[in-house]
């Protein structure tokens, strides 16, 4: 039995389940408060909850497991030691926060009065590693005594001797962590009076016994469920109201909501209803001149817009983001409680408030199951663990995502750098760090492993200081013949290094750990340029094959193979460069290799040997093949420029191996502008490919006929579609920072 | 007479300077207002191919054989202490692709004049997969403050 990959197993072996779009459901309405206070207390039993103490005076010790962390100007700043304190919102994704206040307790006073600044972090750290020279193990703070904000998010002066519980407000920065900032948390130092203060404050830490770091938490709630049904020049909406959360206070009681309506583009994340405004139907909002189309002052869970305040147009696309409200007329945007007045909001303060889309039609309706707004377009696409979790990277957050609704399961997590593909996860019972875990290559030079339950990184490192674009490959344990002799998985992967057409390089890390098992650093020989693409792993004969770049031609190999246990090139070929994954068939008797640009080529993935090759024309191949056959012919999927194609390729004998075979066409030429890599897979009758003109096309695949579209947005471009075989939905980023998601069969 | 000459040339110089802040330029000089220092910061940035020695400034690029985009932000007049850069790269559409932070410090006593070096990934990336072509805007901000902008264009 041959497995390509543990995700790819389970996409083959799961039959897709087909849902109802669409399908309502009844919610009943529950008694609830709208805003809600909440005290979050630092204890070490929080996996996304960390403190520390940097200490110039003992730069390399780590404090992250003291009892009471010291912040004091011993003499200047080049003398100093500092708090940092990291605080865990885990159990709270899909809030809007409108105030958050920081209490310390001070054992220990000062010898003089002082200023004691909360700045903001600006750099990851983690509290085993943390000193004052260190923010990770073996990778300093950019300058010593930690990375932050200039800017001073609040200040409290405490007279020498004084001891007691303190409170620092950072309301501000807490609502960027929900809007598109990185939360790395704060960074307390002393700015005293006069002088230097050599003793400074002792404050305890989430170690201490009691009287641990608190953050008091007011916020909203966000509706949940939120669903869009098209009509005939209608939609509706359905969704359900929040609950109070256990142990919060309530402050004020939900009054409803307030939706707001956008044509052909989405809502606005800086439209804003203003706190303790109301307003009417057809009012606008923002300078995207949103539309107000319902307010609710009841426990209503449905709204019908059947064209109020401008009739619906059919076949095109309509957006609407609900915002929870109260009593006081507090909306569940990212924007500080004030007396009177309008608050300060973050630059996107209704970014995180649900939003959905729907398309009215005499005669083809279409709805998004959910959108998710991840704040920056970069394309990346989902990675998929069906039926359990999305996880998107976008820019330098990780988001993480019910795929059943939409709604975050976490709050973002926060990544040192950009990421540019789609993350690999695996779950626990596949893998061998026990997790249900995401691998994620960074444009920081870090890989870090993201625990899709908490959000909590299970490790990090920096393997060879080089960036990474392409997503990483997991070969399992779990799914190894007896060839493979190492003991747990690996997570495989190579460099981005743009400074170098010979330099770069591709490793293997420990799975559980993160530890570099072995690097391949090419040769005069066999110099390796970048790698831009995720390898596949052959189970079959325990090979990793890759792509890189090539030096711009093909005096250097492009196509590589090499031994998972020790990292030995077993071949290599100078094909052309190529951007794209090389495919695998189920039974490892073929491997496609597209050449960017050039041609796909059919290789026997054990002698290395060419079978055939194919061009189609039109600027060449513009992705990897996607195979949708089990055996021989394999029909493979891919585009080029601006056209998406289908071959067949017929093997002399079965398997093909040394028999080899022959490309013919199976459909070609279909016109899809600017396509994104065709996706689908073994038992999949459809192709899902998406387009330049914002929508997700569904193909035939026996005939390639392009049947059906949804649109997502039609000014954005959308990228790489990810399918949840366990829910039968189809998804994909688009450059308007969102994901969508739909139900398919279209 | 002579006064009201003077408040009319004034009165073009700032708009020149405002334009020069807003639009940007291949090498264009940036400033925000002084927070207690003498001398008002201010950057110039340099947007080039990184493959190419020194960041040479350019305004287009084409992604066909392009690797990387180099970005440099020479600084000047800023305080000591602690800062962090951020350079946000905006879409054709207006929406953030990509945003980059660079932490860095200035000795107490002194105006810094770092010059901040970055490199984007674009080989490879969603840019030149599905041919991001247009007109992009590289935002540069100090300590959450906007600072000014670049303006180039990615062609086919």
């Amino acid at each position: 039995m041959q497995r390509s990959s543990p995700y790819l197993r389970r996409f083959a072996t799961i039959f897709p389940r087909v849902l109802a779009a669409g399908s309502l459901v009844a919610f009943s309405y529950s008694p609830a408060c709208a805003r809600e206070k909440k005290t979050l207390t630092l204890t070490t039993s929080q996996t996304r909850g960390a403190d520390a103490q940097l200490d110039a005076s003992a730069q390399t010790t780590n404090f992250g497991t003291a009892t009471s962390l010291n912040v004091a100007a011993r003499s200047g700043t080049g003398q100093a030691a500092r708090g940092v304190v990291q605080f865990d919102f885990s159990s709270y994704p899909n809030i809007a926060v409108k105030q958050a206040d920081m209490s310390l307790t001070v054992t220990q006073g000062g010898n003089k009065n002082g200023s004691y600044e909360a700045h903001r972090v600006t750099n990851l750290w983690t509290e085993s590693a943390v000193t004052w020279t260190n923010r990770v193990t073996g990778t300093a703070w950019t300058a010593v005594g930690g990375d932050y904000s200039a800017t001073i998010t609040s200040a409290v002066t405490i007279n020498s001797g004084t001891t007691g519980t303190f409170t620092w407000g950072l309301t501000t920065d807490v609502q960027t962590w929900y809007s598109g900032t990185q939360n790395f948390g704060h960074l307390l130092l002393e700015n005293p009076s006069n002088g230097n203060d050599p003793s400074g404050i002792l404050f305890n830490s989430r170690e201490a016994a009691s009287n641990q770091p608190q953050l008091a938490l007011t916020f909203l709630q966000q509706v949940s469920s939120l669903v869009a049904t098209a009509g005939n020049g209608s939609v509706t909406l359905t969704w359900t109201n929040p609950t109070t959360l256990a142990g919060s206070t309530s402050l004020e009681g939900y009054a409803g909501v307030l939706i707001l309506r956008q044509l052909d583009k989405p809502v606005s994340a800086t439209s804003i209803p203003v706190d303790g405004t109301t307003y009417s139907a057809c009012n606008t909002i923002g300078s995207n001149n949103d539309v107000v189309v319902f307010v609710s002052s009841s426990s209503a869970t449905t709204f019908t817009d059947n064209g109020i305040c401008s009739s619906l147009t059919n076949g095109h696309v309509y957006s609407y983001k609900v915002f929870a409200v109260d009593t006081a007329h507090f909306y569940s945007t990212e924007c500080s409680t004030v007396v009177s007045g309008t608050g300060a909001c973050a630059a996107n303060a209704s970014a995180i408030v649900p939003e959905v889309t729907a398309v009215p039609s005499a005669t083809a309706t279409s709805e998004a199951v959910w959108v998710f707004n991840t704040l920056a377009g970069s394309l990346s696409a989902p990675g998929v663990d069906p039926g359990a979790s999305i996880v998107s990277g976008s820019n330098t957050l990780l988001f993480d995502v019910n795929p059943s609704t939409g709604t975050p399961v976490a709050p973002p997590v926060s990544l040192g750098g950009a990421v540019s593909s789609r993350p690999t996860l695996i779950d626990s019972a596949d893998d061998s760090i026990a997790q249900n875990v995401a691998y994620v290559p960074a444009q920081d030079n870090f890989v870090y492993a993201v625990n899709t339950d908490t959000g909590a990184l299970a490790w990090l490192v920096n393997p060879t200081g080089a960036p990474f674009v392409a997503s990483a490959g997991i070969q399992a344990k779990a799914f190894s013949t007896s060839l493979y002799t190492l003991s747990q998985d690996l997570v495989v992967l190579g460099t981005h290094n743009g400074s170098t057409t010979s330099g770069n390089k591709f490793l293997a890390l420990n799975g559980n750990t993160g530890a570099t098992v072995w690097t391949f650093t090419g040769s005069l020989a066999t110099p390796l340029d970048i790698v831009n693409s995720a390898p596949a792993i052959d189970y079959t004969h325990n090979a990793i094959w890759f792509t890189s770049r090539s030096n711009g031609g093909t005096s250097q190999p492009s196509l590589w193979k090499l031994d998972p246990n020790t990292g030995t090139v077993l071949f290599s070929a100078k094909l052309g460069a190529s951007d794209y994954s090389p495919s695998l068939t189920t039974g490892s008797d073929v491997l496609f290799v597209s050449v960017s640009g050039g041609s796909l080529t059919a290789i026997d993935p054990v002698t290395g040997v060419t079978f055939g090759s194919v061009n189609p024309g039109d600027g060449g191949l513009h992705s990897s093949a996607a195979i949708a056959s089990q055996n021989s012919p394999y029909t493979v999927v891919f585009n080029s420029n601006s056209k998406v194609w289908a071959y067949q390729f017929s093997c002399a004998t079965n398997p093909c191996l040394a028999g080899g075979g022959t490309f013919t066409l199976l459909w070609g030429g279909i016109a899809i502008n600017n396509p994104s890599a065709p996706f689908t897979f073994v038992g999949l009758s459809k192709v899902y490919v998406g387009g330049g003109d914002g929508k997700i096309h569904e193909l035939d695949l026996t005939t390639g006929v392009d049947g059906k579209q949804r649109l997502l947005n039609t000014s954005a471009t959308v990228g790489d579609v990810g399918i949840d075989v366990t829910l039968s939905y189809v998804m994909a980023s688009a450059s308007d920072g969102r994901i969508y998601a739909f139900a398919f069969p279209f | 007479m002579t006064k009201n000459l003077c408040k009319s040339n004034l009165w073009v110089l700032l708009i020149v300077a405002g334009l020069v802040g807003l639009a940007g330029c291949a090498q264009g000089l940036n400033q925000i207002p002084p927070s207690g220092a003498v001398q008002p910061v201010a950057m110039t940035v340099t947007v080039c191919d990184s493959s190419e020695q020194g960041c040479s400034a350019a305004t287009s690029f084409g992604l066909g054989s392009f690797r990387d985009l180099g970005v440099v932000v020479d600084w000047k007049n800023v305080p000591s202490g602690t800062h962090t850069q951020q350079i946000a790269l905006v879409q054709p559409n207006g929406v953030v692709y990509q945003t980059v932070s660079h932490s860095f410090g200035v000795a107490d006593g002194t105006l810094g004049a770092p010059a901040i070096n970055d490199v984007i990934p674009v080989a490879g990336t969603f840019i030149t997969q599905r041919s991001q072509t247009g007109e992009w805007t590289l935002e540069v901000s100090l300590d959450g403050q906007s600072v000014g902008m670049q303006k180039f264009q990615f062609t086919e």
